[in-house]
Parts: structure tokens; C-alpha cells; sequence
């Protein structure tokens, strides 16, 4: 996609979320009328409660996407400090060790363990986000350590260390901005992965927790009413697959320094 | 690899054993729903009366139940949690298996026809957004649309739709590393050297490089398994099949922890097996027994 192609969706999908937006602040959400159906005074219907499929929906798709960007943030952090430190351990054996560990971990059903986890734990959108971002460094980290291993055999970092450089002076002037963007680029390639976890708690019941809503937990509501009050689930489907393809089209710059 | 080979099996044997250890740290911790860890996962039929008993006691005799299946019994329906899992997951194989078969051979068929055709390259550039949409927006779809043409629930149709909504993203992950390992491939000097020694292409393949190929098949085994046992009751609760997405849903709102501990320790022990195994098959399969 081209940079003014990118540019224009973007602005779009802001302008698309601010008029919605202006919808939820000035809609009636709470009302009497229980699965009503789309109106001129509720545009998508109101649900089981009688509020507002629309406003409920912007809502749950703030509080998804806030959480989408917090768990990527939180999830680069981590794993730029676990794969750091794995590229960085001398010991051979701790490091073989390690990446054994989180090599492991990729083929552990994460979800079914963070989700068993979050059981025992108790339910509420702080706490997933938290899981997550446990649940998915190790992945990451993976990553980092690859990207840092394959720099440290570049000439750059290898003159610099022959000329009496410690190895942390090299990582943190030469090879923390050599791998930089192509680990942010790979942080940002991680957020539809994200939304879908997120996803998959909160039709769990596990994130989000009423009378706020989440878009997991209106498609898990609406789902006995499928012919009979299809707005319910409906529109935060739409929602949710706009969401995710704004998220996969990455900014330009980004798709730039990938390529 | 033998290295490899045994930290796997070591870290599967403590994840085994974190399982019960997990709600008794946090019983321990007082963190949150200690009673009904105690009642459910447990299974403590008095369990006021063992509250005292030493972590070390409680946690060995789990164990012990566990290392014969013994998750307890649900605490909704009163059956064996073992046996709920047993049969949800031979109805849940019935969508997991042409599942990772629709993914293999579509993704390998696009895959090739990619190298083949620019024009599949420009649609797949075109069309790559659609696999990263979650797959429930497309099983709602499809479930609206089978209830809609009045297909039954137990009707085959609804568990092919069902596999081919849960491929498409494993189909998107093949795709990408089919073409890219006939690219590394084709480029290599080990393929060049055989060219040169007079090789055709299709030998060279049929002879040397299928084993690459297949090790990276393997591979994906694996994740495909681990996203497919992840996501199963997004497209199982839409579509009305009766697996282990609606049973692993339904207690969790019940919460009816020897279910969930079932479902999680069996996941956990049937995709370790299935890694090591492919682990071993990857060590007999590979040339250059060295993994990076």
C-alpha cells in the first residue's frame, strides 16, 4: 500500500471513531427497551440490557485497543531485556538452557495456560493484560536474541570489539540501533496476535468485567440470537474485523525499513 | 540435538508438574477463588477439614492422580472429568485433522503456485489482510449462513467448514514457508553444486532438498496444533459442535476446575508428545543434524 493510500485510511478510521464517538456521548445508552431493534434513537439496536449496541461496541473497542497497545509495549520491553540478556550470557551452558526454555515455550499452548492461569488468578482486564504480556515475551525474546545474535557477527560489531570495546558498550552504542527497527517493526507485525488473544479471554468472560463490555463478550452474548437480534453481534464483528485489518496495515515507514 | 532433545523432555515433565502446583500457590497466596480451587480443582470432597494439610501432601497426591488421568470428577455434571475430555476430544479431532490437512495442501499448492505465477503472488499481496482477521468473524459468518440453509448440527458440512475456518491462518503460516524455503533452497550452494554435477531440478528435489522441505512440514505440526487447541472454541461455539471449545467454555463459566485442569494437562501432554516425536523425526530427517 502506498504512503498517501495509508495516510488516508488512517485518517478515515480517526474521523469514522470520532463521529461514533460523538454517537456514544450523545446517545441514550441506557434504556427500557430490551433487544430493541435498529432505530432512528438507536442506530444498531440496544441489547439484553437495552443500551446501545453502537456505544457499547466503541467502548469495548477503546478498552481493546488500549490493551493492544499496552501489551505490545509492555511485550517489546520485556523482550528486548530477555533476548538481550540471552544474547549477551557468556555461559554456554545457561544460554543453550535458556533458549531451550523458550524455544519450549513456543510449542506450549500458551492460551490454554495463560487462560487456566487467569482462572485461578480472577477475572479483569488489568490482570490479562498482565498475562499476556508474560505469556507472549518469550516469543519475542526469541526473536530479539536471533536478531541480536546474527549483528554480533557483522564486521562493525566485531572491529569494535577487537579494538578493546566490552561487549555491553558494543550492544548498547552499536547493536541496540542496528536491530531497533526491524524489532519494532516485528513488535508491530504481533498486534492482530494480540487483539485475538485478547479476544479469546474476554468471549471467556476472563477480561473485561460488566457493566463495561468487550467485544469477546457481546459476540459470546448475541450468539442465542443469531436470527432473532442479529445487531447484537453484528456490528461488533464489523467492529472487530476493521480492527484487525487496520492493524495489519502496518504504517509505511514501517513496511519501508522492512523492506 | 540429543541436548535438545532431552531439555524438551524435561521442561514437558515440569510443566506436567507446575500444573497442580499452580492453584496451590495461589491458595497459599490467598490470591483469589481459594475455595473453589480447593472444592474443584482439588477435588478435596472435606475440604475444610484438610485446609491444614502440608503443600508438599496435597501436591504429591495430585500429582499422583494426575500421572493416571485422574483429574476428578466435573463439578457440574458429577462424570469423570477424564471422560469428558476423552470424548470432546474425538469430536474436536474430526474438525483438528482436516484442519491441518486443508492447511498443508492449500498452502503448499499456493505456496508452489506463487513461484510458478507472479499473479498469485500480486493476489496473495492483495489478499493478505483476510488472514489476519480472527477467525470468529469468519465462523459467525459461516455459522449464520449454515443455520440460515438449515444445516444440521451434526451434519459433516458443519465440521469441514468448521476445519477450513480454523486452517486459514495455519494455511497463511505454510504459504509463507513453503515459498520461502523453495527460495532459500533454489539459491543455496548446496543446490547449485547439484545442479552443476548435473542434477535436473526435479532430481535434485525428488533426491536431496525434499527432506528440507519436510523437516519444515514438521515444524509446523507443531504450531499449527498449539494455535488449533488455542482457538478451537472460536469456531466450535459458533458452529454447534459438540468438541472441547464448547466443553472447555461452558466450564469455565461453571467453574468446574477438574474439567479445565483435564483440558489443560491433556493439551499440554498431547502436543510435548507430539514435539518430541517431531524433535526425533527431525533428527532422523535432517542432513545436517544441527539445528539453528
Amino acid at each position: 500500500m502506498c504512503k498517501s493510500n495509508a495516510i488516508m485510511m488512517g485518517f478515515a478510521a480517526a474521523a469514522m471513531m470520532f463521529g461514533i464517538g460523538v454517537y456514544a456521548v450523545a446517545v441514550d445508552s441506557e434504556t427500557s427497551v430490551i433487544l430493541g431493534p435498529p432505530s432512528s434513537n438507536h442506530w444498531f439496536g440496544t441489547d439484553l440490557a437495552g443500551r446501545d449496541v453502537l456505544a457499547q461496541t466503541f467502548s469495548a473497542s477503546l478498552i481493546a485497543i488500549l490493551t493492544v497497545a499496552g501489551v505490545a509495549i509492555a511485550v517489546h520491553i520485556c523482550g528486548f531485556i530477555v533476548g538481550g540478556i540471552l544474547a549477551q550470557t557468556q555461559n554456554r551452558v545457561l544460554r543453550d538452557m535458556l533458549a531451550s526454555f523458550v524455544n519450549y515455550w513456543l510449542t506450549v499452548p500458551t492460551l490454554l495456560v495463560a487462560i487456566f492461569v487467569m482462572i485461578l488468578l480472577g477475572s479483569g482486564q488489568v490482570k490479562l493484560a498482565v498475562v499476556l504480556s508474560v505469556a507472549l515475551t518469550p516469543s519475542q525474546a526469541l526473536y530479539v536474541y536471533a536478531r541480536i545474535s546474527e549483528a554480533q557477527k557483522q564486521p562493525f560489531a566485531m572491529v569494535k570489539r577487537a579494538y578493546g570495546f566490552s561487549r555491553l558498550q558494543v550492544f548498547f552504542s552499536d547493536l541496540m540501533p542496528y536491530v531497533h527497527s526491524s524489532i519494532w517493526s516485528y513488535t508491530l507485525s504481533r498486534l492482530p496476535e494480540i487483539l485475538v488473544m485478547d479476544l479469546a479471554f474476554n468471549y471467556l468472560g476472563l477480561g473485561v468485567q460488566p457493566p463495561q463490555a468487550s467485544l469477546g463478550r457481546m459476540l459470546f452474548a448475541g450468539l442465542p440470537f443469531m436470527f432473532s437480534a442479529w445487531w447484537i453481534w453484528v456490528v461488533p464483528l464489523a467492529f472487530l474485523g476493521a480492527i484487525a485489518i487496520l492493524l495489519t496495515l502496518r504504517p509505511y515507514k514501517v513496511r519501508a525499513m522492512e523492506a | 540435538m540429543k541436548q535438545r532433545i532431552t531439555y524438551r523432555l524435561l521442561l514437558l515433565l515440569l510443566t506436567l508438574a507446575m500444573i497442580p502446583a499452580v492453584p496451590l500457590f495461589i491458595i497459599l497466596s490467598g490470591v483469589n477463588s481459594a475455595e473453589y480451587v480447593m472444592r474443584g480443582t482439588l477435588n478435596l470432597s472435606e475440604a475444610s477439614s484438610k485446609q491444614n494439610l502440608q503443600f508438599g501432601e496435597v501436591y504429591i497426591d495430585l500429582l499422583g492422580r494426575m500421572a493416571v488421568l485422574d483429574f476428578g470428577q466435573s463439578t457440574a455434571t458429577g462424570q469423570p472429568a477424564r471422560t469428558i475430555v476423552a470424548s470432546s476430544l474425538a469430536e474436536s479431532a474430526k474438525v483438528i485433522l482436516p484442519a491441518m490437512l486443508i492447511a498443508y495442501v492449500i498452502g503448499t499448492l499456493v505456496g508452489v503456485g506463487i513461484q510458478m505465477s507472479s499473479l498469485i503472488g500480486q493476489l496473495m499481496r492483495w489478499l493478505r489482510f483476510t488472514f489476519f482477521i480472527p477467525i470468529i468473524v469468519f465462523a459467525y459468518l459461516l455459522a449464520y449462513l449454515l443455520s440460515y440453509a438449515g444445516v444440521s448440527s451434526i451434519s459433516p458440512l458443519r465440521y469441514l467448514v468448521a476445519g477450513a475456518v480454523l486452517a486459514i491462518f495455519p494455511t497463511y503460516l505454510v504459504i509463507q514457508s513453503v515459498n520461502r524455503t523453495i527460495v532459500d533452497i533454489s539459491s543455496s550452494k548446496f543446490f547449485q553444486y547439484h545442479l552443476a554435477m548435473g542434477f535436473s531440478t526435479p532430481d535434485a528435489w525428488a533426491r536431496f532438498c525434499w527432506r528440507l522441505l519436510a523437516i519444515d512440514y514438521l515444524s509446523f505440526a507443531v504450531h499449527m496444533l498449539v494455535f488449533m487447541f488455542g482457538f478451537l472454541y472460536f469456531v466450535e461455539v459458533p458452529l454447534g459442535i459438540e468438541g472441547m471449545g464448547p466443553r472447555f467454555v461452558s466450564s469455565i463459566y461453571r467453574y468446574d476446575y477438574p474439567v479445565i485442569v483435564g483440558f489443560c494437562s491433556i493439551a499440554v501432554l498431547l502436543i510435548g508428545v507430539i514435539g518430541f516425536l517431531v524433535d526425533m523425526a527431525r533428527s532422523w530427517l535432517d542432513p545436517r543434524k544441527v539445528y539453528v
